[in-house]
């Protein structure tokens, strides 16, 4: 398939995908579903951390302020990796069983792969629009109505920094996301399970509530291969979070572990697709 | 390369796993097809009998297990990608797009995935709009259509393409009588625009008959016969077809059927009136008189007997040895 074709397919199913999920309601509503499952569980966390630090009567001191600041962040851009794998988790079985149409989107000239995603795509706008709603309201919150001064300056976020470790995270969350497409081609019975158990693993292990040293020794190995390591990593160093970090290097794993989950991704996913074709998969049903 | 021949197989198999311990079902057994362009090919067959299946294999979503099958001479397993390029599919009974979007929509969406310039797909979307009537349904959500207004949007889906090769899988499935036909009549409109081809599976005899200029009979994965509906039916009259109604409906349907020189048997029961219908094909007529002894002795009156001409359907029961129904 020429690179056009692929790209006007892929355009065309992003624009799909945005109106079949964000066309059901109002934006304001939309905008507030958004937002509202990762400021809760960032505000649950954040709340256990002030809570406790009280308790140590040490609430605001610099450390705490700094931790909250960290986790604000980590949480924010963890809705990258919700959006996405809960997203792309369920876009097989909608598609296959609910509008019945993946099996005439396959036998299209790009088959499923501008489709697939042109529909990550889609996660990661509504992630984009998570991240920043999750990162005003926090400090609307924190700073504004509990006037904690938590060292989070969005104005002085480094750009530069910034956007080249979420790119790639972004690139290696779609890889992933490519993989959980891919089960849900040859499996029928996992897609209500497999994005929030996977979401769930990199919530705990990726860094992003808290320190990767603070695991026990036996899975951080695990923690140092996930590209949310490197890309929150990456992201809290652009927020001048991380002084100890070194950005280029974390940018380097970032590029490594995404580069793998993208070869990775892409290989599993042609041998779904290479068994789904042997037995018969792009229309099968869920039997319940 | 043959090029007149639009699809072709060539001691096409295809096994699936069955049940443990029962071995592997067969549902296309050494099926060999020809069919050429501008043609309508039909293929009748019970359920199970393969037909999706065949289907399946020629567009691109399923592997044959052994043989080949070529669409305009490419390899389906080797050459997919430019296969699918000429194909489209449309299924009967099945949601033609999403529900959440318009008409005009679902079929931009479709048009881009094969990668339509954008003014002539806008044409072509409209032309087919108005060929299917659906104007005044363009802006309406898809899940607002009704079931005869979402299969035609589902045809245009499937021509928006133009396709070399289309294939109907059971286009009319759940629509009533005057959608059924209109859809038959654009199918048959279409076909004379030159180059094209259309591979339809149905249920309905009187479809078949009517659309297509050649069928198959497959059953349990074979296809025991291939020919026009007229040579079909000739084939037949070498043996006699007979309606006969009776009542109550036989007791003993096999003892019927067991009888020598009965070729086919079906029946049907009008729960209304309580009489059923016996299509027969006989291989000679003096089996009649063993026939109505049978009858008798299951408890049933003859209450008509006669002649018919040999349909579409009676060639299916001499073949099949059953009725559709």
């Amino acid at each position: 398939m020429a690179v056009a074709d692929f790209v006007k397919s892929a355009g065309e199913s992003f624009r799909v995908g945005w109106k079949i999920e964000s066309n059901w309601t109002d934006p304001v509503l939309f905008a507030t579903y958004q937002v509202i499952r990762p400021l809760a569980s960032l505000l649950i966390v954040a709340f256990i951390v002030i809570i406790g630090a009280s308790v140590g009567a040490s609430a605001n001191s610099a450390f705490y302020s700094q931790y909250l600041a960290w986790l604000i962040v980590g949480n924010a851009f963890y809705a990258f990796v919700l959006q996405i794998m809960l997203g792309m988790a369920i876009l097989v079985h909608v598609d296959r069983t609910r509008y019945e149409v993946l099996k005439n989107i396959y036998i299209s000239p790009g088959t499923l792969h501008p489709y697939v995603i042109g529909r990550g795509l889609v996660s990661v706008v509504n992630g984009a629009v998570s991240v920043i709603l999750t990162l005003l309201f926090s400090v609307a919150i924190f700073n504004g109505l509990l006037h904690m001064n938590i060292p989070l300056n969005l104005l002085g976020v480094n750009l530069l920094m910034l956007f080249p470790g979420v790119i790639l995270g972004i690139i290696s969350l779609l890889a992933i996301g490519y993989m959980l497409c891919a089960v849900n081609i040859v499996s029928n019975r996992m897609e209500f399970i497999l994005g929030d158990s996977v979401s769930g693993i990199f919530f705990l292990l990726g860094g992003v509530i808290f320190p990767i040293a603070l695991l026990p020794s036996y899975v951080q190995p695990i923690s140092n291969v996930l590209p949310i390591t490197f890309l929150l990593n990456t992201v809290r160093e652009s927020f001048g979070l991380l002084p100890t970090g070194d950005y280029m290097t974390d940018l380097a794993y970032l590029a490594l572990t995404t580069l793998v989950t993208l070869i990775v991704g892409i290989a599993v996913f042609r041998l779904a697709e290479q068994r789904a074709k042997k037995l018969g998969l792009f229309d099968r049903k869920s039997e319940y | 390369m043959k090029r007149d021949l639009s699809i072709e197989t060539k001691s096409l198999r295809r096994l699936f796993k069955g049940i443990p311990g029962k071995g592997d079902v067969v549902a296309l057994d050494q099926v060999d097809l020809e069919v050429h362009d501008d043609e309508i090919f039909g293929l009748l067959g019970p359920n199970g009998a393969g037909k999706t299946t065949l289907i399946k294999i020629l567009c691109t979503l399923l592997l044959p297990t052994e043989g080949q099958a070529l669409i305009k001479g490419m390899d389906v397993v080797k050459r997919a990608s430019q296969i699918r390029r000429i194909i489209n599919l449309v299924s009967g009974g099945e949601t033609p797009g999403y529900g959440i979007l318009s008409v005009k929509e679902n079929l931009w969406f479709f048009s881009q995935l094969y990668g339509l310039p954008r003014d002539f797909a806008k044409d072509r979307i409209s032309k087919l709009v108005d060929q299917l009537e659906l104007q005044d349904y363009l802006n309406t959500r898809m899940s607002k259509l009704s079931t005869g207004y979402k299969q035609r949007l589902n045809l245009a889906r499937g021509f928006v393409n133009d396709p070399a090769v289309l294939f109907l899988d059971e286009p009319t499935l759940g629509l009533d009588v005057l959608s059924a036909r209109h859809l038959r009549t654009l199918v048959k409109d279409w076909i004379r625009t030159g180059g094209k081809t259309v591979l339809l599976t149905t249920h309905y005899m009187a479809e078949a008959d009517q659309m297509c200029d050649r069928v198959g009979i497959i059953n349990r994965g074979k296809v025991l016969a291939c020919d026009t509906p007229q040579r079909l039916k000739t084939k037949v009259t070498g043996g006699a077809t007979w309606k006969i109604e009776i009542t109550p409906s036989l007791s003993e349907l096999e003892s019927v059927k067991s009888i020598p020189g009965v070729i086919g048997l079906s029946t049907t029961d009008n729960i209304e009136t309580g009489v059923t219908t016996l299509k027969l094909v006989l291989e000679e007529e003096s089996i009649m008189s063993d026939l109505l002894s049978k009858i008798r002795e299951n408890g049933s009156k003859v209450l008509n007997l006669g002649k018919s001409e040999p349909t579409l359907e009676d060639v299916y029961i001499s073949l099949v040895g059953t009725g559709m129904e």
